[in-house]
C-alpha cells in the first residue's frame, strides 16, 4: 500500500509517500534520503522503484521531500544541509510511529547518501545505511553544480555567462535551483573524510566505468568495517543522464543486502 | 594519463569509458562533431569536463566554456594543451 501524506518536521509539513507491505512487516524499515536539485529529478523514479522492491520484501519505507524541496513547505532557499538532517530524523520518527518498526535504515543517493552518513554519525538511531555514490568532497560537488549550469548556458547560448546570484545576492542559481548562501557554504564544508564514521552496518555502492574505488570513494572504502560491504558496479551514473539507465542490479543488490542483514531469505514474511 | 599516448587518444579513451559509448576509441575522428555524431548532451558534456579535470589534472575557468572548445576531440585537445604545463 502506498499512501501520499505530509509528515511533521520542526513545525513544517514535509510531503512524503509511505510504502507499507501488504503482508506482515519485518522489524526494519527504510527512510529514503533524496539527492539534491537536478540529481533529485534524474534519480526520482529509481527511488520509487527501489522503495517498492524493498516493500515487496516486507520492509516499510518512506520517501519524502526535504524542507523547501519538492512538494514540502517552503521555498527552495529554505533547504539547508542541517535542516535536511533534521528532516531525516523526523521521517525516521514518523516511520517508527506509523509502522511500529524497531529498526530504521537510511537509503541515500548522492547528497542524500552524504546526509544519511552525517545523520548516523551525529547520533541518530540508524541501524542500516545503504549509500549510493555519496558525495565525499562537498567542494567538488559545489563545483560540479556550477559546471552543470555553465555547460547548460553554453549549450543554449554558445558561451557560458558565469555564476548567477539573485538580485538581493542571498542565493545562487544552481542550474534552476536557488541555493541559499548558507547551503552553498554548507556544501563547500561537507567532507565525509573527516569526523566520526557511523556505527550502522553499511552498504556502499559505487557507479563507475570500472570496479576500482574512485579517488573520491577510496577514503570511505578504507573506513568500512567488517560488517560493511563495498559494492562497485559498472553502471552509468543514472542521476547524470537524460536517458533511461537500467538500475536493476543496484536495486536487487540493495534488497539482498537488506534481507541478509535481517538474516532473512528472499521471500516476504507471511 | 598515459605519457605514451597523444592527448587526442587519451581523450577518446576517457570519452568512451565515461560515457559508456558502444564504439571503440579509434572510431572517433579527431574532427567529428561530438554533439551530432555521438549525441552528447549537456549532462554527458559535464561528464567529459569532470573527466578532463581528473585525467589531465587541469582546471577550467568559467570563461573557457564556449561551444567551439568542446565540439570535437581536436578542439578539446587544444584546450587541454593550453592548460597543461610546458
Amino acid at each position: 500500500m502506498e499512501e501520499p501524506l505530509f509528515l511533521p518536521a520542526d513545525g513544517r509539513r514535509l510531503f512524503g509517500v509511505l510504502h507499507q507491505p501488504d503482508g506482515e512487516s519485518r522489524g526494519c524499515g527504510f527512510v529514503f534520503c533524496a539527492p539534491f536539485a537536478e540529481e533529485h529529478k534524474q534519480g526520482y523514479r529509481v527511488f520509487v522503484e527501489l522503495a517498492r522492491r524493498l516493500t515487496a520484501h516486507g520492509f516499510p519505507c518512506v520517501r519524502f521531500d526535504y524542507r523547501g524541496t519538492g512538494d514540502s513547505e517552503g521555498p527552495f532557499t529554505d533547504f539547508t544541509l542541517a535542516g535536511a538532517i533534521a528532516d531525516i530524523a523526523a521521517a525516521s520518527a514518523f516511520l517508527r510511529e506509523r509502522t511500529g518498526v524497531a529498526r530504521v535504515g537510511l537509503v541515500g543517493l548522492r547528497l542524500g547518501a552524504s546526509l544519511a552518513w552525517r545523520a548516523a554519525a551525529e547520533g541518530q538511531d540508524v541501524a542500516r545505511l545503504a549509500l549510493w555514490q555519496p558525495i565525499v568532497d562537498g567542494k567538488l560537488f559545489y563545483k560540479l553544480n556550477i559546471r552543470r549550469m555553465l555547460i547548460r548556458q553554453m549549450m543554449t547560448a554558445g558561451k557560458a555567462e558565469g555564476e548567477r546570484a539573485t538580485q538581493d545576492k542571498t542565493a545562487i542559481d544552481l542550474d534552476g535551483f536557488l541555493a541559499s548562501r548558507t547551503t552553498c557554504e554548507e556544501l563547500k564544508e561537507l567532507d565525509l573524510r573527516t569526523g566520526d564514521r557511523p556505527a550502522a552496518a553499511t552498504l556502499l555502492v559505487q557507479f563507475a566505468h570500472n570496479t576500482e574505488p574512485s579517488g573520491e570513494m577510496a577514503p570511505l572504502v578504507d573506513a568500512l568495517g567488517g560488517e560493511d560491504q563495498f559494492l562497485p558496479l559498472i553502471l552509468e551514473p543514472f542521476w547524470q543522464r537524460l536517458g533511461y539507465v537500467d538500475c536493476s542490479v543496484a536495486m536487487d543488490a540493495t534488497v539482498a543486502w537488506a534481507l541478509e542483514r535481517e538474516g532473512a531469505g528472499a521471500e516476504a514474511p507471511a | 594519463m598515459d605519457q605514451d599516448k597523444s592527448v587526442e587518444d587519451a581523450l577518446k579513451d576517457m570519452i568512451v569509458e565515461r560515457l559508456f559509448l558502444s564504439v571503440e576509441p579509434g572510431e572517433i575522428g579527431d574532427d567529428d562533431n561530438l554533439m551530432d555524431t555521438f549525441e552528447i548532451d549537456s549532462v554527458r558534456l559535464l561528464e567529459i569536463v569532470v573527466g578532463l579535470e581528473e585525467v589531465f589534472d587541469i582546471s577550467l575557468e568559467d570563461d573557457e566554456f564556449s561551444i567551439e572548445r568542446f565540439e570535437s576531440v581536436k578542439a578539446i585537445a587544444d584546450l587541454v594543451r593550453e592548460k597543461l604545463p610546458e
